[in-house]
């Protein structure tokens, strides 16, 4: 489903992926791990299609399309979602506009019926309860005045109204108590429910969230690269030995 | 002052203005009230001595009106619209195809180059109001007219000499105490541009106490020609009372319009301006208010959307003269391709203006990187209680944003007209006539997606 081939990718000029390889096949969940510094947000936002960011070298496959040549709007209508790691507040825009805008967008780039406006409200108002959010958020700015909180629980639900076929979670985990850990990782559960035509990449530095969303396979990226990958104990064996185990694993290696 | 010297801050009167006066003089002697005629020959006088102001004026610092002074117009005083079936039936037209004005109210006058049209106008007279063109209250012998008519305004420039000298018509609303009135009165002028005109009116609001109402000015062009407006609103607001004014200006790109509002607002009452700009080449506002009642307060809001080489100059005063007053400014420009904006927003606050509130923000949005705005804020404060604020911004549309945006599926151009309209929005929230907001946001929209699809091409 997706592939990564010799990604090389530069943010004001210096080199941060130095060659990454990857592939997640249909129905697979694979989580990437890192130390910070690493690259894993920057593989996130270039697969989604950030622009600032330099390709140097390298292709990504997405199905049978080339998307470093698509602009981001083209890459989510083909069904890539990414989970910001720092949602951007948007004042004046409503959540309900939003969504709906770029529901409507999507459906009309692969040929289908505009939603209208009571099946809209319907969808919205049954996905929002299961993140434990209130109706009232649907009329309020796009994550304006939101908590830390609140802002990734918005992104999970913006996922699952718009059920991507690629969803990538960029640091979800990161800033939430355990309670909202949970409610964001059932919400990617509901995704997982129906994996029939579609793949998850979960991006997070730390393995707690993968206590509840359990990954087929584990990558560990490390200045750059992809330096081991495993099955979900390698993020056990992570959170046990820590980063530094790769870090002198990799220096010994050299 | 040396001659040298005001040359250098005064743009001297063209010949064709004093030959303009002379005529106006002779035809219109018998039908004015008397105190007009004294005003026309004093500010005519004031005219002659101050001229036009140069951008050496600090006050006209960015705007250079000499593109203004320099065209030749016929005073719109000396054609007749009345005989031009053909005209009025187009502006009829114009009006009903017109989505920001068909729907508006049924209390409604209109005006073609400064001449009230009785035929496309429903005047009100009633117990609880009267809306009627100027000319017929000051023939009508209304003594709340000539109480209030020129005594707010104050000749602070050339051209609002020239608006007490050439003023041929205008608007007058008078609400009489206790009048709660949903709908809102509209007053629509419509520049023909059939020939350069130059068109001065004059409009006077006289609402009583405890009273609120919506007042909409709305001036559009029937045709992209040249002409210049010069219009001045008085209002002025009794206790307690509520107007929330609205004026939209429209106009051809290739024509010029200074326009003056000048409020007077009394105890506990509320002035609120809402200030919409799109039209015309050069376009200067004075917003001037008075506070002047213990508890009065003003609101002035303020959007220009700019684009081309059109040139927009808010100007607004706000006086605190009374104690525990409250103004509040929001002015927000979006401005495109060569396009150029001006804010100045002075605050003063007189000696024993106690427990006075102030804010002012003005924010900018530029859409090229060859527009600009200057903006200022001016204050004069002499009390020393006070709370006052005041930022200015200017910025780009955020790459963030935009990329948010895009992410969740949204194409690039959409998202800009998302986020511009959001921009805009942010102020517009702030008009309670809820129809004519929305209807103000679609011309924000479809002007974005305009200029969009310009710079695609």
């Amino acid at each position: 489903m997706l592939k990564i081939k010799d990604l090389v990718v530069k943010v004001e000029d210096k080199e941060i992926l130095k060659g990454v390889n990857l592939e997640v096949n249909v129905g697979e969940v694979h989580a990437i791990m890192g130390p910070n510094g690493s690259g894993k947000s920057t593989l996130a936002n270039v697969i989604a299609g950030k622009e600032s960011y330099e390709v140097v070298n390298g292709e990504i496959w997405f199905k049978d399309h080339n998307i470093l040549e698509l602009p981001p709007e083209e890459r989510a209508h083909l069904g890539i979602f990414m989970a910001f790691q720092y949602p951007v507040e948007i004042p004046g825009i409503s959540n309900a506009t939003l969504l709906k805008t770029a529901i409507n967008e999507i459906r009309k780039a692969r040929g289908e019926e505009e939603l209208d406006a009571m099946e809209f409200l319907t969808l919205m108002k049954e996905k929002i309860k299961l993140l434990d959010m209130t109706e009232e958020m649907l009329s309020r700015s796009v994550n304006t005045g939101f908590s830390g909180g609140e802002k990734k629980r918005n992104e999970i639900f913006q996922m699952l109204m718009l059920e991507p076929k690629l969803a990538i979670l960029d640091e979800t985990d990161s800033g939430l108590d355990i309670d909202a850990l949970k409610i964001v990782a059932n919400g990617v559960n509901l995704l997982r429910e129906n994996m029939k035509d579609r793949a998850i990449v979960v991006v997070t530095h730390y393995q707690r969230l993968l206590n509840y969303i359990i990954p087929d396979f584990v990558h560990v990226l490390y200045d750059g690269r992809i330096v081991k990958s495993g099955n979900k104990n390698l993020a056990l064996e992570l959170e046990a030995k820590g980063y530094d185990w790769i870090k002198n694993e990799i220096n010994v290696e050299v | 002052m040396t001659e040298l010297m005001s040359k250098k801050y005064k743009i001297d009167i063209p010949d064709w203005y004093v030959k303009s006066f002379d005529l106006i003089q002779k035809n219109t002697n018998g039908a004015m009230p008397d105190i007009l005629k004294v005003y026309r020959t004093s500010s005519f006088q004031k005219l002659l001595e101050i001229g036009f102001p140069t951008t050496k004026v600090e006050d006209w610092k960015y705007t250079n009106v000499y593109p203004i002074i320099e065209k030749k117009y016929k005073a719109s005083n000396f054609i007749n619209i009345f005989e031009n079936g053909e005209l009025i039936n187009n502006v009829k037209n114009l009006i009903e195809s017109n989505p920001v004005i068909s729907f508006l109210s049924s209390f409604q006058l209109v005006f073609i180059d400064g001449h009230y049209i009785d035929s496309l106008s429903s005047v009100q007279k009633n117990e609880r109001f009267i809306l009627q063109p100027i000319s017929q209250a000051l023939k009508s012998e209304n003594g709340t007219v000539l109480n209030h008519l020129n005594k707010y305004s104050i000749i602070e420039n050339g051209f609002n000499a020239l608006n007490n000298i050439f003023f041929i018509d205008g608007f007058y609303l008078e609400v009489k105490d206790n009048v709660i009135e949903d709908e809102p009165f509209v007053a629509i002028f419509v520049q023909s541009g059939i020939e350069p005109l130059m068109i001065n009116s004059r409009n006077l609001i006289v609402v009583g106490k405890h009273s609120k109402v919506k007042v909409i000015e709305i001036f559009i062009s029937l045709n992209d020609e040249v002409s210049f407006t010069n219009s001045i609103t008085e209002a002025v607001l009794g206790e307690n009372s509520f107007v929330e004014h609205y004026k939209y200006q429209a106009e051809s790109e290739k024509s010029y319009h200074i326009g003056k509002i000048q409020s007077e607002i009394l105890r506990n009452a509320n002035f609120t301006s809402h200030n919409l700009v799109f039209g015309a080449a050069i376009t200067r506002n004075d917003i001037n208010n008075v506070l002047n009642g213990e508890g009065s307060e003003v609101h002035m809001y303020g959007l220009y959307f700019t684009q081309n080489a059109q040139h927009v100059d808010s100007h607004t005063l706000v006086d605190h003269a009374k104690p525990h007053c409250l103004s509040n400014e929001l002015y927000k420009g979006i401005l495109a391709d060569n396009s150029r904006g001006v804010f100045n927003g002075k605050i003063i606050v007189r000696k024993g203006a106690q427990k006075t509130n102030a804010y002012q923000s003005n924010k900018n949005l530029l859409l090229s990187g060859h527009a600009k705005i200057d903006t200022k804020p001016q204050l004069e404060i002499f009390a020393d209680d006070v709370r006052c604020t005041h930022g200015a911004t200017v910025g780009q549309v955020e790459d963030d944003s935009l990329f948010y945006l895009r992410a969740r599926g949204i194409e690039e151009k959409t998202a800009r007209t998302l986020l511009v309209n959001a921009f805009a929005n942010d102020v517009l929230m702030n008009m309670t006539f809820e129809p004519f907001r929305e209807k103000i946001s679609e011309v924000v929209s479809t002007r974005m997606n305009l200029i969009q699809t310009r710079s695609a091409n």
